[in-house]
């Protein structure tokens, strides 16, 4: 696992499809992270990202810079889970007038839903490094490497990230108490 | 430190990446603040949980579920379009990098001309020459070598190869190589080669099963200076590796004596040469250590170590010597099977070399800047690199892939078919018929790359005579001189490469390509001229 995304892609580009399976292994419990913030289910992110790195597979001739093929791969999560949230919505309408009365069932959250979509709130770059530090399991200096920018910044990036999550999650835990 | 300082690093610090003056001045403010603790402690909970979450959401496995749905997919848009995928796979036909081949080509040709010509020094052993003496009564023996080559190349990420051999030796019938290449990359594919070594026909054949093809070469002729047939053979058995010319050119360089060891329970008595003219240049770090039994005074394992170029290391062993055996006439007998199509040999000849240079100028535009092989094969490896990347890449050559699956849709599953069958040529002219000029245009382009690739490709044998033949004029002491860097195709009178022939004699072959013989003094004169 210690070539680079630019050399599996090749590979795959090459006719070798199994050497994807590297990919998915670096990447998937980031893009999962990414997604269970956006879809509040832990089966549906599975869905979600399973969609997401196959869709990726069948593009990976478009992507012009294999350097940034994790930027890319949140950038399709984040098309896939858009199209899975106006799914649901209109199953869930549907739902609403059939069952009239009945309640909607909630959807199963995953296990720190608070967490997860107080990560989705961030904005790209510090959401970024969040992901590859804690489901990307990246090093610092790793980090530094993949996105191309010093070590400080990075721990910079990472402070900034702490503040903005507890700030994000203290207001939801306030919004949650005056329900 | 004060308390805004110490909630900037706080993150670093628990992450660990501060230093160790910022670390102990952080601890020591911490022990005495009572508002950074609970703040350090607010980090660390966070901390925690994304460490936590971090592990229940790694804890699913997507890999096997997407592997399987992408397959499922690939199935489908095969079926889909029959004749589209198989048409299209132009990336794979532009990748197929010829430089690979060149490269172990050049390996296995350096493995088995260590210890050649290295006639540095008069210093005789007495110990070897007993070795010798003890091997030339064999009549037939048999040993495997081991090769591994290591590293990278531009344009190839890592071009590990390994190749094993079985060699049998007889004095009889000559020598026959059995030889089994593996490539990592490529799922371990193995490939088997023959070659023989037959003295009695004056000839040299290897067989490849994989291309269905053979080499044949003729020990007359074909030499770079004029040489009769026995001189060739004598080369020749050098250059198989042959023990008894290998302990010849150990015992007429230096060498030193390594003492006695064991291997396998066998004592042995160990020879070291380290030589840097080995492998006329190609060669670096070159070490070569002969491990002998003590008590018969035959070899036992030969380790030969070298590199090529900046970064490729190749590796190999020879061992498991099984002297006196007994060996039949048809183990020396190559079987062509049917269908296989002849290939020219690589010669080390001047002929060879002018036509090396002139594909290599013809494609690239200019002469090779060095001519050691090694260097060749990066040179064209790096050419081939940026030929790739530039012009079409895959994504248009896909995007193209697109616009003939709509130029299909109108056609009958029956027509598509019959379109399948014909040979590649045509069935891309057809495809052409159905587009729009521009993309005729863009196709045009990619089978025109595709004729310089499968050029290059075919250039393999070409800057293999070109490299050996240098490689034979380093190793002979023959002080070649090449001006490549500097001399261009249109430099009609310029010297391009010279070596001597003799004293009173030097051979030049000249920018535009032609050859003379010429005297020193003439040459002195031609030389003047050229760019220091």
């Amino acid at each position: 696992m210690t070539e680079t995304d630019r050399y599996y892609i090749g590979r795959c580009l090459d006719g070798h499809p199994d050497d994807y399976r590297h990919l998915v292994r670096r990447y998937q419990a980031v893009l999962l992270a990414h997604l269970a913030g956006k879809l509040a289910s832990k089966d549906r992110a599975e869905d979600a990202a399973q969609e997401t790195l196959v869709r990726v597979y069948f593009n990976l001739d478009k992507l012009r810079k294999p350097e940034s093929f994790f930027s890319w791969l949140l950038a399709f999560a984040d098309r896939v889970a858009k199209e899975h949230q106006r799914k649901d919505q209109i199953r869930r309408q549907r739902e609403a007038i059939r069952s009239f009365s009945q309640d909607v069932p909630v959807p199963e959250l995953s296990q720190d839903y608070a967490l997860e979509s107080a990560i989705g709130e961030l904005p790209d770059d510090y959401k970024k490094v969040i992901l590859l530090r804690y489901y990307g399991n990246h090093s610092c200096n790793q980090i530094a490497q993949q996105l191309d920018t010093p070590l400080g910044t990075v721990t910079k990036t990472l402070s900034r990230a702490y503040a903005m999550l507890r700030q994000s999650l203290q207001q939801q835990h306030k919004e949650f108490s005056e329900v | 430190m004060n308390c805004a300082e110490c909630k900037e690093l706080l993150v670093a610090y628990i992450e660990g990446l501060l230093d160790e003056a910022h670390r102990c001045a952080l601890e020591e403010h911490l022990k005495g603040c009572r508002v950074c603790r609970p703040e350090e402690q607010a980090v660390r909970d966070l901390q925690m949980r994304l460490v936590k979450n971090g592990r229940t959401i790694g804890g699913s496995n997507l890999e096997n579920r997407v592997m399987d749905a992408i397959i499922r997919e690939q199935n489908l848009q095969l079926k889909k379009t029959p004749t589209e995928t198989k048409i299209f796979k132009l990336r794979r036909i532009l990748m197929k990098n010829p430089v690979v081949k060149i490269a172990v080509a050049a390996a296995v040709v350096l493995v088995c001309l260590a210890g050649l010509h290295l006639w540095t020094g008069t210093k005789s052993g007495v110990a070897l020459a007993d070795v010798l003496a003890k091997v030339e009564q064999v009549q037939a023996f048999m040993y495997k070598m081991k090769m591994v080559m290591t590293g990278a190349m531009p344009g190839i990420p890592s071009m590990n190869r390994e190749m094993d051999c079985t060699i049998t030796t007889s004095n009889t019938y000559g020598t026959r190589w059995d030889i089994t290449m593996t490539d990592p990359n490529g799922h371990g594919d193995k490939t088997t080669e023959q070659f023989y070594v037959l003295p009695n026909r004056k000839v040299q054949i290897q067989i490849m099963p994989k291309q269905k093809k053979y080499m044949q070469m003729e020990f007359d002729g074909n030499c770079s200076t004029k040489q009769s047939s026995d001189d060739m053979l004598a080369k020749m058995k050098k250059q198989n590796n042959d023990p008894r010319e290998m302990i010849k050119q150990i015992m007429n360089c230096k060498y030193t004596d390594l003492g006695r060891s064991e291997i396998d329970g066998i004592e042995v008595e160990g020879f070291r040469m380290t030589d840097s003219a080995f492998g006329g240049g190609a060669m670096e770090d070159a070490n070569i250590v002969l491990w002998v039994d003590a008590e018969k005074w035959l070899p036992v394992r030969m380790e030969i170590d070298f590199k090529m170029g900046e970064q490729i290391q190749v590796r190999s062993v020879i061992y498991d010597y099984q002297w006196d055996i007994s060996v039949d006439a048809n183990d020396f007998e190559p079987v062509i099977p049917e269908g296989f199509t002849s290939i020219k040999a690589p010669s080390s000849t001047e002929d060879g070399a002018i036509e090396g240079l002139k594909s290599f100028a013809d494609i690239l535009g200019h002469y090779p800047k060095k001519l050691n092989i090694m260097d060749l094969a990066q040179e064209l490896a790096a050419f081939i690199q940026e030929f790739a990347a530039t012009d079409i890449n895959t994504g248009e050559a896909l995007q193209l892939s697109e616009k003939i699956k709509a130029a299909f849709k109108s056609k009958d599953e029956e027509e598509l078919k019959k379109l399948d069958k014909l040979p590649e040529e045509e069935k891309i002219k057809k495809i052409m018929e159905m587009l729009p000029e521009e993309e005729k245009v863009k196709i045009n382009k990619i089978m025109e790359k595709k004729k310089i690739m499968e050029k290059i490709g075919d250039m393999t044998r070409q800057i293999q005579s070109l490299g050996r033949f240098y490689m034979t004029l380093v190793q002979e002491k023959k002080e070649p001189a090449y001006y490549g860097e500097s001399v261009t195709p249109a430099d009609t009178d310029k010297v391009l490469l010279r070596w001597k022939v003799s004293d009173s004699e030097y051979r030049v072959i000249f920018g535009d390509l032609h050859a003379e013989t010429v005297t020193p003094e003439k040459l002195a004169e031609l030389e003047a001229i050229l760019p220091k």
